[in-house]
């Protein structure tokens, strides 16, 4: 018994141990999906203001004075707006193209959006630029891909919520709500494991790296799953009945949103790579495209259909979702040719159509 | 305090430095004092209420040893009862059966607003009266003698490990070891270190992951919902709260091992049960003992148990002196009060019900049903499992929904196997993980069954069971963060 005892305290100090050791890599998480082919670009203008925003890193309340007075033509996406894949300097995302093709002194154009963005987040981040600017008009990109994802992540606004690190749950259970927390009270414990927080972040910086150490944790299990199950970027995703209508249920506040507003709606059914068979099963991808066309025909909003707008060529690979495997098909970011036709298409869309 | 934070991990590593350097009596007071710390964590204005709790029994159970005859021992129990309950009902249950009552007399024809106030649930308060409550039935059964020594007993129902979510112990279990001076044993407090670890595990890396995913099925519309997805949503639930009560008790075992006090098992694979029957040997089986205890066989006028081991199925030998209610009015009961115990909801009772109406069917196929041959005796017992397992995960829907309407529409839906099997509303996800968590959960009591137990004592094994504490301690340090409290605390 004094083995297992002695045994004991050994692994466990080895196991303290190894958060040391093995939490040296930094890996951005965010950009996880788009291997070395492709490279997020957030566009800022010659003069350094930021055009194109993540609300993870950037503040979106500071863009009222860049803004101005100006009318503000918005788009609302995904990665596939702030990633080039094979970029060469100089190359710009169609955001970048639209910013300078569109903004004047009476209008600006200006973009926003984060990898894998669900309607449910972006119906968020456009409260954000309600609240910051005169937005005239909306477009807005459905991807069938991103009503496979839900809720708002725990970083979604830069300021706005707090790290998962320091969030606690150590409020009160209410009668008759036995699920529900109380938020008014911060009781000792809260206050003491805060001050631990920042004590333990400040003397072991191995502390602040845990978050870095669970992302590479998940993401094993992530890759390990796949790798086990075969599952790659051509495999066929279903749709998920409860997260599809919550997504369709923030693409109605959307419009909602506008219409108190005064906003103009563009919808947009955004390219997608054509040489290989789409990832979705075909019913759904098309009751998909139905029920964009029927939410157009109720809110009068205008659906733009640029599936094919960007060819073959254009397209490239993203890191592979499988351990062992180095890349795989990549269905959502365009080499810069697919951008330089996109905001062709898209600044005659807005111009024609918008008096701009 | 939570133990999932920083906070407790620093507080008992000063709590244990203390009490191993300190005497006896300074040892006693210095636990009294830190489970009110313990306590107080949350908030301190409640600490008054445990308080007052401590010394009514303290005071009470004195008053009964002394009384000269039953009869006015009795009425000092029933003292005891009416604080204890009181407080129970004030704080847990006014609000639920003071709506009730306004929706009965707005059916008959009044136009009573609902109460429209809240009130917040102290917290652990159904343990630490179910705790002082078996002490003064104790010294009134004349299973113990009062304690007069006031840190002691008040050590015994605030102990820190076990005071917001259980086990809820006896005070035969704890009393000695308060009373004598454990030695320190490094065997002993290696073992605390193996069973605090383990507890970690279960809460901060699986329990607190499968919450999210809990937590997205449960807010999926109902209607539409298939067999498979009911079955995976109760599933899923079942392993949260599985590894979430299972990883407090280890913890609150593993605290009080460092301080050489040893608490009686509150689990032990509840999952692998193969009848309900059996399943109540092995969940929570602090409380199913205590309410066998203290309430079932009472019920039944029957000869009770002085410990808190065994749970609610445990076979009874006994005189039926005064045979008050018959054993399946006692249980269904019994279950009943089991439901309410657990939270102020329709939900709840029915949760109890529920368990209820299976156990009298249990009873009723095993009266019934005694296979002679072999082969019908094998088959049995391999069928059983499974559907034990589906009955107990089908069990957690009552207790995690809101409304019972949204119940019975699921039961609904599974028994008329809406959508075909093949119909699946989740992320993937949801179906990969309720999947592995099963085969890992069942691999888990076959090795330890028949691979570790067999052969624990050798070297070799001894390696083995040790070596997972690397990875185990590693994933603990990653993801302890205290932002998802235990399940069992809103009880």
């Amino acid at each position: 018994m004094k083995l297992k005892a002695f045994l004991t305290f050994l692994f466990v100090s080895a196991g303290i141990l190894s958060v040391y050791l093995l939490n040296t890599e930094t890996i951005n998480f965010n950009d996880a999906a788009l291997g070395t082919e492709t490279v997020s670009y957030y566009y800022t203008d010659s003069a350094g203001h930021q055009v194109h925003y993540n609300p993870a890193y950037h503040d979106i309340e500071k863009s009222s004075d860049f803004f101005g007075d100006r009318e503000v033509i918005l788009f609302l996406g995904n990665s596939q707006s702030h990633s080039i894949n094979q970029k060469q300097p100089g190359e710009k995302t169609f955001t970048g193209i639209l910013y300078e093709r569109l903004s004047s002194e009476e209008q600006v154009f200006i973009a926003g959006s984060m990898p894998n963005a669900n309607l449910q987040e972006l119906k968020e981040l456009y409260r954000v630029f309600l609240r910051n600017g005169d937005v005239k008009l909306l477009v807005l990109p459905i991807f069938m891909d991103d009503l496979r994802e839900d809720g708002l992540r725990q970083n979604f606004f830069k300021k706005k919520i707090q790290s998962v690190d320091k969030g606690t749950a150590m409020g009160d259970s209410v009668v008759n709500e036995p699920f529900e927390k109380s938020s008014a009270h911060q009781s000792t414990q809260e206050y003491t494991e805060e001050r631990l927080e920042e004590l333990f972040s400040e003397y072991f910086p191995v502390w602040n790296k845990r978050g870095q150490a669970r992302g590479n944790f998940f993401m094993f299990l992530y890759k390990l799953r796949n790798t086990v199950l075969g599952i790659g970027a051509t495999t066929v995703r279903r749709m998920i009945p409860g997260r599809y209508e919550r997504n369709f249920k923030a693409l109605e506040e959307i419009a909602q949103l506008s219409e108190a507003n005064g906003v103009e709606l563009l919808l947009l059914i955004p390219p997608i790579r054509q040489d290989v068979s789409m990832p979705y099963m075909q019913s759904e991808y098309q009751e998909f495209l139905k029920r964009i066309s029927g939410f157009s025909k109720k809110h009068l909003v205008p659906v733009v259909n640029l599936e094919s707008a960007v060819p073959d060529t254009l397209w490239g690979y993203a890191a592979s979702t499988q351990l062992f495997k180095s890349r795989d098909y990549d269905f959502m970011h365009f080499q810069a040719g697919g951008h330089q036709i996109l905001a062709d298409s898209l600044e005659v869309l807005i111009r024609v159509n918008y008096d701009i | 305090m939570i133990f999932n934070s920083l906070t407790y991990i620093l507080f008992l590593v000063f709590v244990v430095s203390l009490y191993w350097v300190l005497k006896t009596r300074s040892r006693l007071i210095l636990l009294f004092l830190a489970s009110i710390v313990f306590y107080g964590f949350w908030r301190w204005e409640f600490t008054l209420l445990m308080l007052a709790s401590t010394l009514t029994d303290y005071w009470v159970a004195q008053a009964i040893y002394r009384s000269r005859n039953r009869s006015a021992a009795r009425k000092w129990l029933s003292l005891s009862l009416i604080i204890n309950l009181g407080f129970l009902f004030v704080f847990k249950y006014l609000i639920f059966f003071g709506n009730t009552a306004v929706n009965v007399l707005n059916f008959f024809g009044s136009e009573l607003s609902a109460l429209n106030f809240s009130i917040i649930l102290p917290l652990g308060i159904s343990f630490y009266t179910f705790q002082t409550i078996s002490y003064s039935v104790d010294v009134y059964r004349g299973f113990i003698k009062p304690e007069k020594n006031f840190f002691l007993f008040g050590s015994y129902v605030t102990f820190f490990p076990q005071l917001v979510a259980g086990p809820i112990l006896r005070a035969a279990e704890v009393l000695p070891f308060l009373r004598s001076r454990p030695r320190f044993n490094v065997n002993i407090f290696s073992q605390g270190v193996y069973r605090i670890s383990l507890g970690l595990f279960l809460k901060v890396v699986l329990a607190d992951n499968v919450a999210g995913w809990v937590n997205e099925v449960f807010s999926y519309p109902i209607a539409n919902l298939s067999a498979t997805d009911v079955l995976t949503k109760s599933f899923l639930f079942g392993f949260q709260i599985y590894f979430d009560f299972a990883a407090y008790s280890h913890i609150a075992i593993g605290s009080a091992l460092l301080m050489g006090i040893k608490f009686p098992e509150n689990f032990n694979y509840p999952y692998a049960a193969n009848s309900l029957k059996n399943f109540w040997k092995r969940w929570h089986i602090s409380l199913s003992s205590w309410i066998r205890d203290y309430l079932y066989l009472p019920l039944q006028g029957k000869k009770v148990l002085d410990r808190s081991t065994g749970g609610l199925g445990i076979k009874v030998e006994g005189k039926h002196a005064n045979q008050r209610m018959s054993s399946n009015a006692a249980l269904f009961l019994t279950w009943a009060i089991m439901g309410l115990w657990h939270g102020a909801n329709w939900t709840f009772v029915f949760w109890g019900v529920y368990h209820a109406i299976f156990l009298y069917f249990e009873r009723k196929i095993n009266q019934a049903l005694r296979p002679n041959w072999k082969i019908m005796v094998t088959l049995k017992r391999i069928a059983s499992w499974p559907i034990t397992l589906v009955i107990a995960m089908l069990a957690w829907l009552p207790f995690r929904e809101q409304h019972l309407e949204d119940v019975f529409l699921q039961f609904g839906n599974l028994l008329t196997l809406q959508g075909g099997l093949l119909k699946l509303s989740f992320r993937e996800n949801a179906y990969l993980i309720a999947g592995a968590l099963l085969i890992a959960v069942s691999a888990a009591f076959w090795l330890d069954k028949y691979f570790y137990q067999p052969r624990k004592d050798s070297v070799y094994m001894q390696v083995l069971a040790t070596v997972i504490l690397l990875p185990v301690t590693y994933l603990n340090v990653v993801f302890l963060r205290p932002v998802e409290q235990f399940i069992y605390f809103q009880f």
